[in-house]
């Protein structure tokens, strides 16, 4: 599959589409790593354990009901709120495919050097997927 | 598990639904014994005055008959979004699609919803 000119980033919070308002996003998944270097070993051992997953993103900020600044200041501190990242384009059934898990916004950043566009960030920790 | 890829099953962002439907169905991956179903409905623009259920559909062919109901939304009335984890999706079930009913409230016939509707297996 060809490499992907990445302009069509879509993001929803609960039932908002943030696009228009965001000019960078990005996803991040890891796994915390566990030591289990024992003697014997000339290599550090490591083991996977618990994941993890942020989402971080920024852009001018807009005012008014269900936009920018209203959605994620909102939503500071809010558990198991609803995030999806399409990183190209919203697909019916096909991909690339996108990311979601349910989350807690954990900080709200506004503010720049006089002149500028007002920029708004914002950074998103992962609460899991939930449960049956 | 932190992360779930999701599979747009339907997108009503900028074409907004306002009559009962069905969605496209879509060949998705058998899910393996032991995954789960997440499912999550975005509504970012509601009608007051008419209800709208939605799910999301499971079949073993593209005719979906017979059919299961793996997951059902009954946002209605305000933008939001709702969750769903399915623990023992059909594992013989590869074709999904999004299904919605708009009746009719009390004097009014008309409004249209605007959303989002994925689903992802892990």
């Amino acid at each position: 599959m060809a490499t992907v000119c990445f302009t069509n980033a879509k993001l929803l919070i609960d039932g908002a589409e943030l696009s228009v308002s965001l000019n960078e996003l990005g996803i991040e998944h890891g796994a915390e790593m566990l030591d289990e270097t024992t003697f014997g070993y000339d290599t550090r051992i490591n083991k996977g354990c618990l994941k993890t997953a942020a989402i971080t993103g920024g852009g001018f900020a807009r005012f008014g009901p269900g936009l920018f600044e209203e959605t994620v200041f909102s939503r500071v501190g809010v558990n198991d709120t609803v995030f999806v990242v399409f990183p190209d384009g919203i697909n019916e059934g096909g991909g690339p495919k996108g990311y979601a898990m349910l989350g807690v916004i954990e900080t709200f950043t506004m503010g720049g050097s006089v002149g500028v566009l007002l920029p708004l960030s914002f950074d998103v920790q992962s609460r899991g997927l939930g449960r049956p | 598990m932190a992360l779930v890829r999701a599979v747009p099953l339907k997108d009503f962002l900028e074409t907004p639904l306002d009559e009962t439907d069905v969605g496209d169905a879509f060949s998705t991956e058998f899910p393996q014994s032991g995954q789960r179903l997440y499912a999550a409905l975005h509504i970012t623009d509601a009608s007051t005055g008419r209800v709208f259920i939605s799910s999301v559909q499971a079949a073993s062919s593209s005719g979906f008959s017979p059919l299961t109901t793996e997951a059902q939304f009954a946002l209605s009335s305000e933008a939001g979004s709702t969750w769903h984890v399915v623990g023992d999706p059909s594992t013989d079930r590869q074709w999904r699609r999004f299904a919605w009913t708009i009746s009719t409230g009390a004097g009014s016939t008309e409004g249209e919803w605007s959303g989002l509707n994925w689903i992802g297996f892990r």
